[in-house]
């Protein structure tokens, strides 16, 4: 190991990721050594693969009604598109469920009783960004998302609501924005939370995210500036909508 | 991770198990996942039908509990829809990517919906010397052998706690505790038993 950390800390975290046991904490600390050192990254799938052969070797068939169950569900359920080659294997963690949309909420309105007061207060210029494709994209730092979050040009804002722990972190430097959060409440795998920008009735969507199993949440995503827009923060299905579902559970 | 919970997915690296040796002689796995990621539903179907039994075993040893084992194994397979197209056949077999994910989701259940003591209580108290032999309902295969022959090689010490974490599904505080032994030392055992496993394994033809 070739890591300025500690070797027992390394192969503390290597055993737990084998468990299956990392915290998002864990994790966010064994991805910044692997990004950087081979050795550990080595050492990470070897103990991967001896811990996955050991499983394999007591399967167990499950009852027969479990076929149909899964392929009803993935019949109702987007794929995500393929991220960028560069993406941290933290997955979910550094990725959005594909483009961005940007979609008018003038229906929503209409047909959900959407609250226009709730954004028009801070509701800026038109977003002249129709159909931009907003991805999440890892600029190779050593951590991206502290990378933002300590960024000199830094800026914070806390979203209010029905969920109250949620900051945004933004970085122009860094071009990139981060959702940070603490007993966010645990979505189940049919759900999932999504952030928009909104400004000036339309929509757009910044990514989806999810809290750990802890209700911690801590999220990256790039290519994108939201200072002359509402934040909002909505629940929608897995893998997102293309179109916020009320009610707005957060926003500044 | 989300998310959920944290994904900790194998990472690129050409490893000599990255083939999947679960599959002989059946269809290629990496060849199915590469459809599967063309939102190919039929070859999920037989994706499903090669992994269900390890996604399965793997979910049940750590939870127990058959009606959520089926519940969490569902959820793995619709994540493993989902997130297809982070499958990169350079960095991990189709197989452990799946395991992986497997004990991930199971770890999750059980951190929101048991308790540890719920857990040891429904494993029977069962002694160390008691822990599931590696003959123990193996799935009949070369690599069964040969992860099990590797494992009885195993200073006892690791293997037992080897055993207890991969093949009876406890978590690292559960051995902790079964064996009165403190975490640290538990998860120590751990990286050093999977590693020389790892050499074991890696080495042999």
């Amino acid at each position: 190991m070739t890591s300025d950390m500690n070797s027992d800390r390394i192969d503390e975290l290597i055993a737990l990721a084998a468990l299956g046991e990392l915290s998002a904490e864990d994790e966010r600390e064994l991805d910044s050594v692997v990004r950087t050192d081979p050795a550990v990254s080595a050492e990470v799938d070897e103990a991967l693969a001896a811990a996955a052969a050991l499983q394999r070797t007591h399967a167990e068939e499950p009852p027969s009604a479990l076929r149909s169950s899964v392929l009803a569900a993935i019949a109702s359920t987007p794929q995500e598109r393929a991220v960028p080659a560069t993406a941290t294997l933290g997955g979910e963690r550094q990725t959005t469920d594909g483009p961005s949309r940007v979609v008018s909420l003038d229906s929503q309105r209409a047909r959900r009783g959407f609250r226009p007061a709730m954004l028009a207060a801070a509701a800026v210029a038109l977003f002249a960004v129709g159909g931009v494709v907003l991805v999440v994209s890892d600029d190779g730092g050593s951590d991206p998302i502290a990378a933002v979050v300590e960024a000199p040009d830094a800026t914070r804002r806390t979203l209010s609501g029905e969920i109250e722990q949620l900051t945004v972190i933004y970085s122009a430097s860094q071009d990139a924005l981060v959702v940070e959060g603490d007993g966010v409440p645990v979505v189940d795998d049919t759900a999932t939370y999504q952030l928009w920008l909104v400004g000036d009735g339309v929509a757009t969507s910044v990514g989806i995210f999810r809290p750990d199993t802890d209700g911690r949440v801590s999220e990256r995503f790039a290519n994108v500036d939201p200072s002359d827009f509402v934040l909002g923060v909505t629940r929608e299905p897995a893998g997102g909508s293309e179109s916020p579902t009320l009610p707005i559970l957060a926003s500044a | 991770m989300i998310a959920t919970a944290a994904v900790w997915m194998p990472r690129d690296r050409a490893h000599p198990w990255h083939h999947d040796p679960i599959v002989s002689p059946g269809p290629d796995l990496v060849s199915l996942m590469q459809l599967v990621q063309a939102g190919d539903d039929a070859a999920f179907a037989v994706l499903y039908d090669e992994l269900a039994g390890v996604v399965f075993g793997t979910v049940k040893r750590v939870l127990r509990d058959p009606a959520m084992s089926e519940e969490v194994a569902q959820e793995v397979f619709v994540e493993l829809w989902r997130t297809a197209a982070r499958f990169d056949p350079d960095r991990a077999s189709v197989s452990t990517w799946a395991v992986t994910m497997a004990r991930r989701r199971a770890v999750d259940r059980v951190r929101r919906e048991q308790s540890q003591r719920d857990r040891i209580e429904r494993s029977g108290n069962l002694r160390p010397d008691e822990v599931a032999s590696p003959d123990d309902t193996v799935v009949a295969s070369i690599e069964a052998e040969r992860v099990g022959r590797a494992v009885a090689e195993l200073p006892e010490e690791q293997r037992i706690v080897i055993e207890m974490a991969f093949i009876r599904g406890d978590s690292h505080g559960d051995i902790a505790e079964l064996l009165d032994l403190p975490l640290g030392t538990v998860k120590g055992r751990v990286r050093l038993g999977l590693k020389k496993l790892s050499g074991k394994l890696g080495a042999a033809p």
